[in-house]
């Protein structure tokens, strides 16, 4: 995707890429469609030992990234997966990784990163709730204090994975500001309810947290002081995601490409009509403009948590959110009916992209947040339109 | 925003650009909302405006800022695209007049270096960055313009001159114009393609017939030549005879490269316009008026980062040549939507102002309907990255093989 990585990013990006496309055939991950899990830990441990989960740790943690640049060199990993629609909480994994590196207390970090980097621990991130704001303005989660700490109280919405999970990262109001708290999945008072998922490789769930006793060391920074880590973590999500999603929109099209120059009417290839030249070639054009966009979006979370990583951020997820689904349906349209069927692998895909597209916050409400950079604050943004 | 991410190297580049700008160059003049004022439609037709025009481009040239990524040989800068980059968004500010040049400069100045004999090259070349000698293209002919192969101007050898006669149109900026790149047809008893050849053309020789077209928007930056007897040097052929097709096709893969890396460029122009606009008409409020105001904002953004990455990938080789024209469809396409929304958020008053009242919204909705056809339309653009970047295969066209005096024709 990134026209100019290093030679240690190509290594990296090759090795990976070979790995999923020897061990992960889409008849795999069809295999998983139905499993309880919907994933499978003992491919963890091998994304483990490719590096999946270090990118955004630092060395002396334990962690350590290919070029100096983690959230550009995961977005690598991220684009591969995409392109086969992998399954399992790659990246909300890594969003705990980085709360923990950057936030943690030296004792989370000694708990849990070595797990995290070396595929024994999965985490998750449980950061959006009803009004999809996926924001610190959305949260709502309140973490109220008690004897041992904190009492939380709220539901989660859509946290990604939170079956599979050992941990949950918890975004919650507390009295004074926004804090972050890192509580074990089995923790008394957690109930987990599944959601059906149009992503047939990620599963989703609503996780309801009715007076969870943490200890104030659970905290993940300071109390009260998690807004500029949790604006920190979307961003990087939001670069991840885009990077995935492109991914999984460059095999689409290429599968689609081949299709229309093999598939013949009227006597010659479809892809020899103007009306289907003229779509691709937009197509290409909102492809390469999406790549582009993604790889600043990952450059900009790398340089650092500043205006630009926010407006990149915004950027990539407003363009790719819009642009995305619209060349994943158009791929269906170019394959006609064949592209209608259960058993032809392109639903996967577009599957993934509608969700991603929907996740994270929707292109809509990025759109808000440029427009609050940009100026525009006629309405308070939020205000009055959530739309659940 | 652009400078915050940059490299070191780049931004003391650009250090020295604005300095150099500021010091030499007056800005550029600026509307109440803080947009910068076009410049009126005639003066590109001007004599004085282009005197000053070709002053500031030898006070750029003289400094070391024209011809940025051209040979330094030529009179070129030999540096990168991203140098070229950083000028021209910070030229941007200026009134250097550089659009006079734009052409004559990136696509004709290219061409020569890519086509042209050591003897034309050392010649044209450093007087075309300095700004002596405009060039300008002779493309389309009124028989057509999408189907360029199909040209009907004709050149006829006679000693050591050709002899051209025929109609070409479409030529912007032919007024001010001292050179003209001139396809012609050497060959009618061969197909289309192997029959052309292209000259340097001196818009002083005799029989050169210039005449203004009027357009929609009440400028006249186009003409129509016409071509009568015309005599030219044959050392003045660029590229081998009948063998000009190539040179025609590698002067549109310069352009569409140029459009690309100068598309990015003009998207880079924000959006505080139409908030200042939306705000005075009191729509502002709305927040369907600003997600479109934002989606406009990221689609310049986005047009931008792609014609980047599409310009420095065919640069270093990672992206095949062809890449080019989706970057002009994309940021004309811009161009149009930017105008549009203008034009929707003034209103009536974009129908009907009084005399001397700013009629930018409709000026700019009229202009903006040029973007998709002048340099290649949108629908050609895909056809050529639909082929040549995507393999897919050409419509039937029964021409392609036929001797060209037997294919019919306007």
């Amino acid at each position: 995707m990134d026209l100019a990585l290093s030679e240690d990013q190509q290594f990296f990006r090759d090795t990976t890429r070979k790995y999923l496309l020897s061990e992960w055939p889409m008849s795999r991950v069809r295999g998983l469609i139905d499993d309880p899990l919907g994933f499978d830990r003992g491919a963890w441990q091998q994304g483990a030992e490719l590096g999946w989960f270090s990118m955004l740790v630092p060395e002396e943690l334990g962690g350590g990234s290919v070029s100096g640049a983690g959230v550009s060199d995961l977005a690598i990993v991220a684009e591969e997966l995409g392109r086969v629609v992998f399954p399992g909480p790659v990246l909300p994994t890594n969003v705990v990784a980085l709360a923990l590196a950057t936030e943690g207390s030296s004792a989370q970090q000694a708990a849990h990163l070595p797990g995290i980097v070396g595929g024994e621990v999965i985490a998750t991130w449980a950061i959006a709730e009803a009004n999809d704001r996926w924001d610190g303005a959305g949260v709502g989660l309140e973490a109220t204090p008690s004897a041992g700490g904190f009492r939380l109280h709220g539901t989660k919405h859509f946290v990604q994975d939170a079956h599979v999970a050992d941990l949950l990262l918890v975004a919650a109001r507390t009295a004074g500001g926004l804090s972050q708290f890192l509580v074990p999945a089995t923790a008394a008072g957690i109930t987990i309810e599944p959601l059906q998922s149009l992503d047939l490789g990620r599963r989703l769930a609503n996780v309801a947290f009715d007076g969870v006793e943490v200890s104030a060391t659970d905290a993940v920074g300071d109390i009260d002081g998690a807004e500029e880590a949790i604006r920190r973590q979307l961003n990087v999500a939001v670069a991840l995601q885009s990077a995935e999603t492109v991914g999984a929109l460059d095999a689409l099209f290429d599968m689609t490409l081949a299709y229309a120059k093999d598939r013949k009417a009227f006597g010659r290839p479809i892809g020899s009509f103007q009306a289907l030249k003229h779509r691709l070639a937009d197509m290409l054009l909102w492809l390469e403009s999406s790549k582009a966009a993604a790889v600043a979006a990952a450059h900009a979370a790398d340089a650092g948590n500043g205006a630009a990583s926010d407006e990149l951020a915004s950027v990539a997820k407003c363009y790719i959110g819009e642009r995305g689904p619209e060349i994943a349906r158009d791929c269906l349209q170019i394959h006609g009916g064949i592209g209608f069927t259960w058993e032809h692998d392109l639903h996967l895909y577009l599957r993934r992209v509608e969700a991603n597209a929907a996740l994270y916050g929707s292109p809509d409400r990025h759109r808000d947040r440029l427009a609050t950079a940009l100026g525009m604050t006629g309405v308070a943004v939020g205000e009055g339109r959530d739309r659940g | 925003m652009a400078d915050e991410l940059e490299s070191a190297e780049l931004h003391t580049y650009r250090e020295r650009a604005r300095a150099w700008l500021a010091a030499n160059i007056p800005p550029r003049a600026r509307l109440d909302d803080g947009s910068y004022e076009e410049p009126d439609l005639m003066a590109e037709s001007d004599p004085a405006y282009i005197a000053v025009a070709r002053e500031r481009q030898a006070a750029v040239f003289d400094a070391g800022f024209a011809g940025i990524p051209f040979p330094v040989e030529y009179g070129g800068q030999g540096l990168s695209y991203d140098h070229e980059r950083v000028f021209l968004e910070e030229q941007a500010a200026y009134d250097t007049r550089s659009q006079v040049f734009m052409v004559s400069i990136n696509i004709l100045g290219a061409t020569v270096v890519e086509f042209g004999t050591e003897e034309q090259k050392k010649r044209h070349v450093p007087k075309i960055l300095r700004g002596e000698e405009i060039w300008l293209q002779f493309l389309s002919e009124p028989s057509g313009g999408s189907d360029l192969a199909g040209m009907l101007t004709r050149a006829t050898r006679d000693g050591d001159t050709y002899v051209i006669n025929g109609q070409k149109t479409w030529s912007t900026g032919a007024q001010r114009s001292d050179f003209a790149i001139c396809p012609t047809r050497t060959r009618w008893d061969v197909p289309k393609h192997k029959g052309i050849s292209v000259f340097i053309l001196d818009l002083r020789s005799p029989g050169v017939d210039l005449r203004p077209i009027k357009q929609i928007n009440g400028g006249a930056e186009f003409c129509e030549e016409f071509l009568t007897d015309v005599v030219v040097p044959a050392s003045n052929m660029l590229g081998d005879e009948n063998e000009g097709w190539r040179v025609a096709r590698g002067l549109l893969n310069i352009e569409h490269a140029w459009q690309g890396r100068n598309s990015g460029v003009a998207e880079a122009v924000g959006v505080d316009d139409l908030i200042a606009l939306a705000t005075e008409r009191g729509l502002i409020g709305d927040v369907g008026v600003q997600r479109k105001i934002v989606d406009l904002h990221v689609a310049s953004h986005v047009q931008s980062l792609a014609a980047q990455r599409i310009t420095n990938g065919m640069t270093s080789g990672a992206l095949h040549h062809g890449y080019g024209p989706i970057v002009k469809v994309g940021g004309a396409l811009n161009r149009q939507r930017r105008a549009e929304l203008g034009k929707s958020l003034a209103g009536s008053v974009a129908a009907g102002w009084r005399p001397g009242d700013e009629d930018r919204w409709s000026r700019d909705l009229l202009s903006s309907r040029s973007a998709t056809l002048a340099g290649g339309s949108n629908e050609v653009l895909r056809n050529n990255v639909s082929e040549q970047v995507l393999g897919l295969p050409r419509e039937a066209s029964p021409d392609r093989e036929l001797p060209f005096n037997q294919v019919p024709h306007n």
